[in-house]
């Protein structure tokens, strides 16, 4: 009971979950009277399934009935949906077969079995039903008075139960049920109950229409090997456990006679399980036809059913949209890509590129095959025609030329050569006709070998930018038009010890040089060859810095120590005129100031107390000491003023005191800065104004003198001021830094640098301008020097031009210091450098 | 040419012919102008020996066979004629060839090396079997040819200053035999002038300074004598050339005053004197030659000053066909003749202003002057011609300070460079000098590096002259090298 009844629920729920689909679907079809009743049974479900469970027999069979009319009802309700049709198809196909076997199968299958496919079990199955529902049949209707005596109750409730259903369909759902299930017993006189009845009930058919295994199948053993059952009488047992004793067997005779009389012998098969030959139903003929055919053995399978439109087409418009979102504006506007697809064809057309209704070029008759038509399409921009397979030659003909042939030694050689070596891909060979000629083993593999060619070889046109990189380059003029500037080492001043050369100067006539080395000495050389010709011990540690006076009817030198500034001067390598001048100049202070004369005595200047000028010793002046400043601080940087009077020293670590103004004539000292904006790196006197650089860490200020204000602050844009120096005519400066800049200054111009400069690789030591000429030299640690050519235009409009010359290299770097100082010779294109080698180098153009 | 000796080719039937030129500049050598076909693998000595034979220098004739020196295209030709057509002309056989032939000269082979105990400055040898020359020790030394290597100084003459003699010349003539006078420029700015009783061996009398020529304020670069050695031209840093002329007897009275040793001011000279007397005086390093011995001779002014350079005056040179004329080269770039009678410059060649001359020489024969320059020349003035500046330039790799032509050859020169090296040029061969000797990579283990006074020596050559037949050279490396070089 309770399996058929799971499977009537499950059945039910897939036609329900069917027929909501149905619904949802918004189908016009149920009414709403319908889906009342669709709520009211779903509810009668449940509690069927619970009553089910509970057991009342009178209950289910008249819940089942209803049940299975309103299945009906729902099939109805959906006549389009498959059952129609198929009832149609199976009335057609079946019409031989009984309309109550037809619909016993049908509603089988509309039950939601796969049984369908099994119909020799179906049929079994409804062969012995009909019978049963005869035998059925007959005690119901026979009894039927007697029935209606009994019970009230049961005819009430079988009354209410017809009642319920439509009139129509319980016809059919009556019949059917009375057929497909007796579930209703009869009442059979009690024997142990005087004049009591009870209710009898049938066998109870399992009716399991969809498994094959247990149709109505007599032999019970299963799938086992019958020859098990060879020797034995029986060859298994029923239901029952009653042997099933083996059929008669006819001998070979009678096969073959059967097989010949029966006509329909042919289309029996032997049941192994009975042993015995089962004639084939034509509708399992059909199957096998089908299977044989290779089509779908169900016989009602109908591949090309019609399209049924459910949302589409007439009547099926949907009434309210999906999304509430506005319609697209693309839906109203033309398409502007379309638009620009067509204008692109209208100008190709109107350009003559496209030409409609073009008469088809007629193919002349004789042509080339070899002819480049694969390059018609040439004025296609970035076409490019695969590579051509070049033409066959003579060699590779089948008949070729004697002389094409290799003899046996060249064939040696052709074996034994690499692949990539070979003249060719092949051997020419000889034959005396084209049928003789045997299948070329490689084809395959040119064929290959050209595919990826074609497919590998890149055919881009790469467009280089072609720029030339000279034209980057900005005009400047070549340096040999810029002659003469320094080229080479023409004389080398040999300092003794290779001690260190910090510093170097030329005198303003260009005889002699000067270099201070850290020995403590002070050398004068001649310029021309080299030749040491004066020196002076300052015995006060290295010679910090030297330079001569640029005056030229003077010879004056003065040379910073430690802690002291010493005024000197060649006497005897000068005329003595100029020593004359010398003398007095310097001297003249002396004279007048009895304090100053006295040897070791000091003159206080202005609260400046550690400054003091000394005179020397008579021996010292006689050799051309001729004056000591003494000052705070080690000076190191000395820079003249143009007329050689006032010289100004700078001690960086002489805090307010390290830039001092020195004058000669009056052996006075001015400290020109209360306080100073940093620590002073170099200082400079403009050359014909009365302002003053002062170069500090970063920044540059130039300060009037004579006023006393500060003109302008040059922001340097480097890390650390080395080097200072100012173009003779006084509009420009450039400065050489630590972190290996030179910057060019327009002081005209800006602030900033007009130029920043970084040839070098290291720091600069040293910047300087020739006097005359327009060139100038920066000097660095990573030992060379750079020559720079510098035009500086009258007209202010013009910037300055500076082209690079010329490196020039010689020094050595010891110790990471390269060349330290540099002066030009006056007057000519020569340069005298000085470096930490211990060289002083004189370079010639 | 029917007369070329072909049996003295390469019986080689392969070799190709070359068709040169054959052709010189000196009149006695020349030979008939004419295309010879030469094969290609002639060397030098096959084309000398063709020469000798067209000039008919046999021994049947008489005169010796001269080795001749072949140039083609100012290069001298080192191996086979086809190894130079391969080298500069591609393989072009078949253009003519000018092949110019020089006598050639035997490479100068080194004699002997004097030591001096510093830099030579000055070098002569205008007197035949001695050697003067000055050092920046401020000596002027004499010493004889024959046996330099070996001797000592004949004379050493020591000038009254320690700055160092920069230039040194014989005044007097060769055939004077007898107080002879012979005169050294400073870095004092004066030039001294010595007499030497003798140059015998035998001599007793001492040499002495007779004069001193006063009038630079600039140290002293150059002294020129005439050839009658009574004149004197002396050229200065200072741009200007003095002319003095000697007089014919020894005067007995300065010319001018002394220079003062002290230019300090403020000293009252009686005080100074009673100073001096009580502590005697040392003498200022520098000024005064502690071991000098000179006192000065009779003190004389300039008969004329030539001032028209700009800047040092390099050297000076007399001319050599005009006794009344003389030439100069400035580190102005320019060279100027000047002319003694009429005291004016009248000839100028303004080169570029940084091709400052070191020296300057006049070749003897048709008066093209050479100088040698700072920015590594050597280069030729042709002085006849008013509107040639500059007609040659020998390229060298350092600046000439000295330089010196061959007396009778017009083609000859000899230099000296500061990278230590004589080379001999001929200038028929511009591109490549004809010999060069190297000083520099000649130096021993043991050599010394620093002079007695304590100056650096160097490879730097300041110093050379040449008179035909002896070179001699020195500088900074303290030596005087001697060698024997014929040229021409």
């Amino acid at each position: 009971m309770a399996p058929r009844n799971a499977t009537a629920s499950s059945s039910r729920a897939a036609s329900s979950s069917v027929s909501r689909l149905a619904k949802t679907n918004g189908n016009a079809g149920p009414s709403t009277l319908k889906n009342k009743k669709r709520a009211v049974q779903e509810v009668s479900e449940d509690e069927d399934e619970e009553f089910g469970s509970a057991g009342s027999g009178i209950d289910m069979s008249e819940d089942e009935d209803g049940e299975e009319g309103e299945d009906d009802e729902e099939e109805e309700a959906f006549p389009e949906f498959d059952s129609e049709i198929e009832d149609g198809d199976a009335e057609e196909e079946d019409g031989d077969d009984e309309t109550g076997l037809d619909e016993e199968e049908l509603d089988d299958e509309e039950s939601g079995s796969e049984s369908g496919y099994n119909s020799s079990d179906i049929e079994a199955m409804y062969a012995e039903g009909d019978e049963d529902e005869e035998e059925e049949y007959s005690p119901i209707t026979s009894p039927s008075s007697s029935h209606k005596d009994l019970s009230t109750d049961e005819k009430l409730s079988k009354l209410i139960a017809k009642n319920s259903i439509k009139p129509d369909e319980s016809l059919g759902t009556d019949a059917k049920i009375s057929r497909a299930k007796e579930g209703v017993g009869r009442l059979v006189p009690s024997k142990l109950v005087e004049g009591g009845y009870k209710r009898e009930y049938e066998d109870y058919e399992a009716g399991y229409g969809s498994e094959s295994s247990t149709e109505d199948n007599p032999n019970t053993v299963g799938n086992i090997p019958m020859e098990w059952y060879d020797d034995m009488p029986h060859i298994g047992y029923d239901v029952n456990g009653r042997k099933i004793f083996r059929p008669a067997q006819g001998d070979e005779l009678d096969k073959f006679l059967s097989n010949t009389e029966d006509p329909a012998a042919w289309t029996s098969a032997e049941d192994k399980l009975l042993q015995q030959s089962v004639q084939l139903s034509d509708k399992e003929l059909d199957i096998i036809r089908r299977l044989e055919r290779a089509e779908n053995p169900d016989a009602d399978y109908d591949p090309y059913q019609p399209t049924i439109e459910w949302f589409t087409g007439e009547g099926n418009e949907r009434v309210m949209p999906l999304s509430a979102a506005p319609e697209p504006k693309r839906r109203f506007v033309p398409s502007k890509w379309e638009h620009k697809k067509i204008m692109k064809i209208v100008k190709a057309i109107r350009e003559g590129r496209i030409i409609p209704n073009k008469p088809s070029a007629a193919k002349p008759t004789v042509y080339s095959i070899w002819s480049e038509s694969d390059q018609a399409n040439l004025s296609h921009a970035m076409y490019m025609p695969a590579p051509q397979l070049p033409p066959p030659k003579t060699i590779e003909s089948y008949n070729p030329p004697e002389e094409y042939l290799l003899n046996e030694e060249e064939q040696k050689q052709w074996e034994e050569a690499d692949k990539e070596d070979r003249k060719t891909d092949f051997l020419p060979a000889k034959y005396d006709s084209l049928r003789l000629v045997p299948g070329y083993k490689n084809l395959v593999q040119e064929r290959f070998e050209r595919c990826l060619d074609l497919y590998l070889a890149p055919r881009t046109r790469k467009v280089k930018l072609n720029i030339d990189p000279e034209s980057l380059i900005p005009k400047l003029p070549a340096p040999k038009e810029l002659k003469p500037f320094p080229i080479s080492t023409s004389v080398v001043y040999r300092h003794p010890e290779s001690s260190r050369v910090r510093s170097v100067s030329t005198s303003p006539d260009g005889l002699w040089v000067a270099t201070g080395s850290e020995d403590g000495i002070v050398r004068v050389w001649d310029l021309g060859n080299g030749r040491e010709v004066w020196k002076w011990n300052l015995k006060g540690g290295a010679i910090q810095h030297l330079s001569f006076s640029p005056y030229k009817d003077e010879c004056l030198l003065i040379a910073l120590v430690s802690g002291k500034i010493a005024v000197l001067s060649p006497l005897a390598l000068v005329a003595p005129a100029i020593a004359a001048n010398t003398l007095t100049h310097v001297n003249t202070a002396f004279a007048t100031s009895a304090a100053t004369t006295k040897i070791g005595a000091g003159k206080e200047i202005k609260g400046v107390e550690s400054i003091k000028w000394v005179r020397p010793s008579e021996s010292e002046r006689e050799r051309g000491v001729l004056v000591y400043v003494e000052v705070p601080g080690t000076p190191k940087q000395v820079s003249w003023h143009r007329k050689g009077d006032y010289f100004a020293t700078v001690a960086s670590d002489a805090s307010n005191k390290s830039v001092l103004i020195h004058q000669l004539s009056k052996h006075s000292t001015q400290s020109p800065f209360k306080k100073l904006p940093g620590q002073v790196q170099k200082v400079i006197f403009h050359p014909s104004k009365p302002h003053f650089f002062v170069a500090t860490q970063r920044y540059i200020r130039q300060y009037d003198l004579a006023t006393q204000t500060l003109v302008r602050t040059l922001q340097s844009g480097v890390k650390w001021i080395s080097s200072l120096d100012l173009h003779p005519r006084g509009d420009n400066l450039i400065i050489g830094s630590y972190d290996k800049k030179l910057a060019w200054f327009d002081l005209d111009l800006s602030n900033k640098p007009y130029k920043t400069l970084r040839y070098h690789t290291k720091a600069l030591r040293s910047v300087v301008y020739h006097p005359t000429l327009p060139l100038f030299a920066s000097a660095s640690d990573d030992g060379t020097i750079h020559i720079f050519h510098c035009t500086i235009y009258q007209d202010l409009m013009q910037n300055p031009l500076i082209v690079p010359l010329k490196i020039l290299r010689g020094h050595k770097v010891t110790d990471g210091i390269g060349v330290l100082d540099l002066s030009w010779v006056s007057g000519k294109p020569w340069l005298v450098s000085s470096g930490s080698d211990g060289e002083v180098r004189l370079w010639c153009s | 040419m029917s007369d070329i000796p072909m049996d003295s080719t390469p019986a080689n039937g392969t070799t190709s012919q070359l068709p040169i030129n054959l052709f010189t500049r000196s009149t006695s050598d020349a030979i008939p102008q004419s295309t010879y076909f030469i094969p290609s693998s002639w060397r030098r000595f096959q084309l000398s020996e063709l020469i000798n034979k067209v000039l008919q220098n046999n021994a049947e004739s008489g005169k010796k066979p001269v080795p001749f020196e072949f140039l083609i295209n100012g290069e001298v030709l080192r191996g086979s004629l086809e190894n130079w057509v391969k080298r500069n002309r591609g393989n072009d056989e078949e253009t003519t060839i000018d092949v110019e032939y020089v006598r050639s000269t035997l490479p100068p082979q080194e004699v002997g090396r004097v030591e001096v105990e510093d830099w030579v400055s000055g070098l002569s040898l205008s007197r035949n079997g001695y050697i003067l020359l000055s050092s920046y020790l401020s000596h002027l030394q004499i010493l004889p040819l024959s046996s330099a290597s070996t001797s000592s100084a004949l004379y050493t003459l020591p000038l009254p200053t320690s700055l160092g003699a920069t230039c040194c010349t014989w005044v007097s003539p060769q055939p004077q035999e007898k107080d002879i006078l012979l005169a050294a420029g400073g870095v004092d700015r004066l030039t001294h002038v010595y007499t030497l009783p003798s140059l015998s061996p035998d001599n007793t009398s001492q040499p002495r300074e007779l004069y001193t020529l006063h009038g630079h304020t600039g140290p002293v670069s150059s002294i020129i004598s005439s050839s009658s050695g009574k004149e004197i031209i002396s050229g200065s840093w200072d741009g200007n050339i003095n002319f003095y002329v000697l007089p014919t007897e020894e005067p007995e009275e300065h010319q001018i005053p002394a220079e003062p040793l002290s230019y300090l001011p403020g000293q009252n000279n009686k005080k100074r004197r009673k100073l001096e007397k009580e502590n005697p005086r040392e003498p200022i390093e520098g000024l005064l030659d502690n071991d000098s011995t000179g006192v000065g001779g009779w003190r004389r002014a300039p008969d004329n000053v030539f001032s028209a350079h700009k800047d040092k005056i390099g050297g000076l040179v007399w001319d050599k066909f005009d006794n009344n004329k003389f030439w100069s080269a400035s580190w102005d770039g320019s060279v100027r003749g000047w002319d003694l009678g009429m005291g004016v410059n009248d000839v100028t060649r303004q080169g570029p202003f940084d091709k400052s001359a070191l020296c300057i020489d006049q070749f003897a024969s048709n008066g093209t002057l050479a100088t040698g320059n700072m920015d590594r020349t050597i280069c030729l003035w042709d002085t006849r011609q008013s509107s040639s500046l500059i007609s040659q330039t020998l390229p060298i790799t350092s600046p000439v300070p000295s330089i010196k032509t061959h007396p009778t050859s017009s083609f000859t020169l000899a230099s000296a460079t500061y990278s230590g090296i004589i080379q001999i040029w001929d200038i028929r061969s511009p591109k490549h000098s004809l010999f060069s000797v190297s000083n520099a990579n000649r130096k021993k283990e043991d050599a010394r590096k620093v002079t007695k006074n304590g100056k650096v020596l160097g490879e730097r050559l300041l110093a050379l002259d040449w008179d035909g037949a002896v070179l001699v050279a020195g500088g900074e490396d303290g030596e005087v090298g001697i060698w024997h070089a014929t040229g021409a």
